[in-house]
């Protein structure tokens, strides 16, 4: 049985602007690399020797991952399918921008449907290649695992492994987003699968590490 | 934004014992309690004025207390947050009944109802736990409902519309929460899942 820890990586200023990132490359900023070393303080101590970390290769997951792996003294592997999903026409708009420009889509987006626009990738495609990548990480070793991705990505790969929503039609979201740099922690056996043990927790605020 | 707090109260001695309760009105103890005042504190400071509801029994109503104390006010007595019944299993530990009960064992293992007199049937304490959370929520101010591991687990698999058979999600800790969110649609979202003390 393996322990699998999901992170999502720490604050952006287009997390701050409320921008959709997608896969456009947005680094940290100060506050999120507080908030990373915070994290790192209170999850490192929780992991075995040898905890492997897995990251999206989008610099605002792997500095967060480095965080991690630096107070554990492992190295970041780097993984192409844990990126986050790519979201085409929207990268960079805010909710206020996308309900003016497509408000058909939006709407469509937020019952659980799939938005036509260009350079959007789906659920089905965005759960395939995360599921993949969470199992066979999971698979390969017994030691415990973080994997350092994104918001939409790591929800659709939660909903996905514990079979929660559809990725086909309508998706009922039952697990919501995550918090920058915050965690859920799951377990995994191959005969018997995926189980949630904890999701979007979280250090304290006011416990954010400057410097 | 309608939210609710599923807080599993804090552990008694017979939990140390991993003995079944159900039931059986066991008190915590002092160790039960300094658990539930951490908890209690962490839940206030993250969430602020809440209004609380508990199943009529003492370990679920001394943690309730940890938490009113600092929110002022009383908590609600709700018989249908109260923890099913075990039947002619509770007060055994898990050894025992693994032992003297095989068949049934398996059966609870596989998640079912095992058949034995008394037992709270899962659809039953569903049905009782998923309504009173229903109705004690609403957007004006987040409820917290202190229960216990099986009603919680199965009133969380009811409003997210799962198999009760699922085992997707893991038995909360003493004194850990679940948070759960009221979408716009009326759909139910897991925020947070077993958030509490033990993590900071």
């Amino acid at each position: 049985m393996t322990r699998v820890f999901l992170l999502r990586h720490g604050q952006t200023d287009w997390n701050a602007a409320r921008r959709l990132q997608g896969s456009t490359d947005i680094p940290l900023n100060e506050w999120g690399r507080g908030q990373a070393r915070a994290m790192a303080q209170v999850l490192a101590p929780q992991l075995s020797a040898g905890a492997r970390v897995v990251s999206s290769p989008l610099s605002r997951a792997r500095e967060t991952a480095a965080i991690l792996a630096a107070a554990l003294g492992s190295a970041v592997t780097a993984d192409a399918r844990l990126a986050e999903r790519s979201f085409g026409q929207w990268e960079g708009t805010t909710v206020e921008q996308r309900e003016a420009s497509d408000p058909e889509e939006v709407r469509r987006w937020h019952a659980g449907q799939e938005p036509r626009i260009d350079g959007y990738e789906t659920h089905r495609l965005l759960a395939q290649r995360m599921s993949a990548a969470l199992t066979d990480h999971a698979s390969a070793d017994a030691v415990d695992l973080v994997v350092v991705s994104h918001g939409s990505a790591l929800r659709m790969a939660l909903s996905s492994v514990l079979g929660l929503d559809h990725t086909d039609g309508p998706s009922r979201r039952s697990i919501s987003p995550w918090g920058n740099a915050c965690w859920s922690e799951l377990d995994f056996a191959p005969s018997a699968g995926w189980t949630l043990h904890a999701h979007n927790i979280g250090v304290e605020e006011s416990a954010t590490v400057e410097g | 934004m309608t939210r609710l707090l599923l807080w599993r109260h804090a552990a008694t001695p017979y939990n140390a014992d991993r003995r079944l309760q159900g039931s059986l009105d066991v008190a915590i103890d002092d160790g039960g309690r300094a658990q539930a005042a951490q908890a209690a504190a962490l839940l206030h400071r993250t969430y602020g004025p809440v209004v609380v509801h508990t199943s009529p029994l003492v370990r679920a109503s001394a943690t309730a207390e940890a938490l009113v104390l600092l929110t002022g006010g009383e908590a609600t007595v709700d018989d249908r947050l109260t923890q099913r019944s075990y039947g002619v299993w509770e007060g055994m530990t898990w050894d025992e009944i693994r032992e003297q009960y095989p068949r049934e064992y398996a059966q609870r293992m596989r998640y079912e109802d095992p058949e034995i007199e008394g037992w709270d049937r899962a659809q039953t304490v569903a049905a009782r736990v998923a309504e009173a959370l229903r109705e004690m929520g609403s957007p004006d101010r987040t409820a917290v409902a202190v229960s216990h591991g099986s009603s919680i687990s199965l009133g969380v698999l009811a409003l997210l519309e799962l198999p009760l058979t699922s085992r997707v999600f893991a038995r909360l800790r003493h004194a850990h929460w679940v948070d759960l969110r009221q979408a716009a649609d009326g759909a139910w979202q897991v925020h947070g899942f077993n958030m509490g003390p033990d993590w900071s």
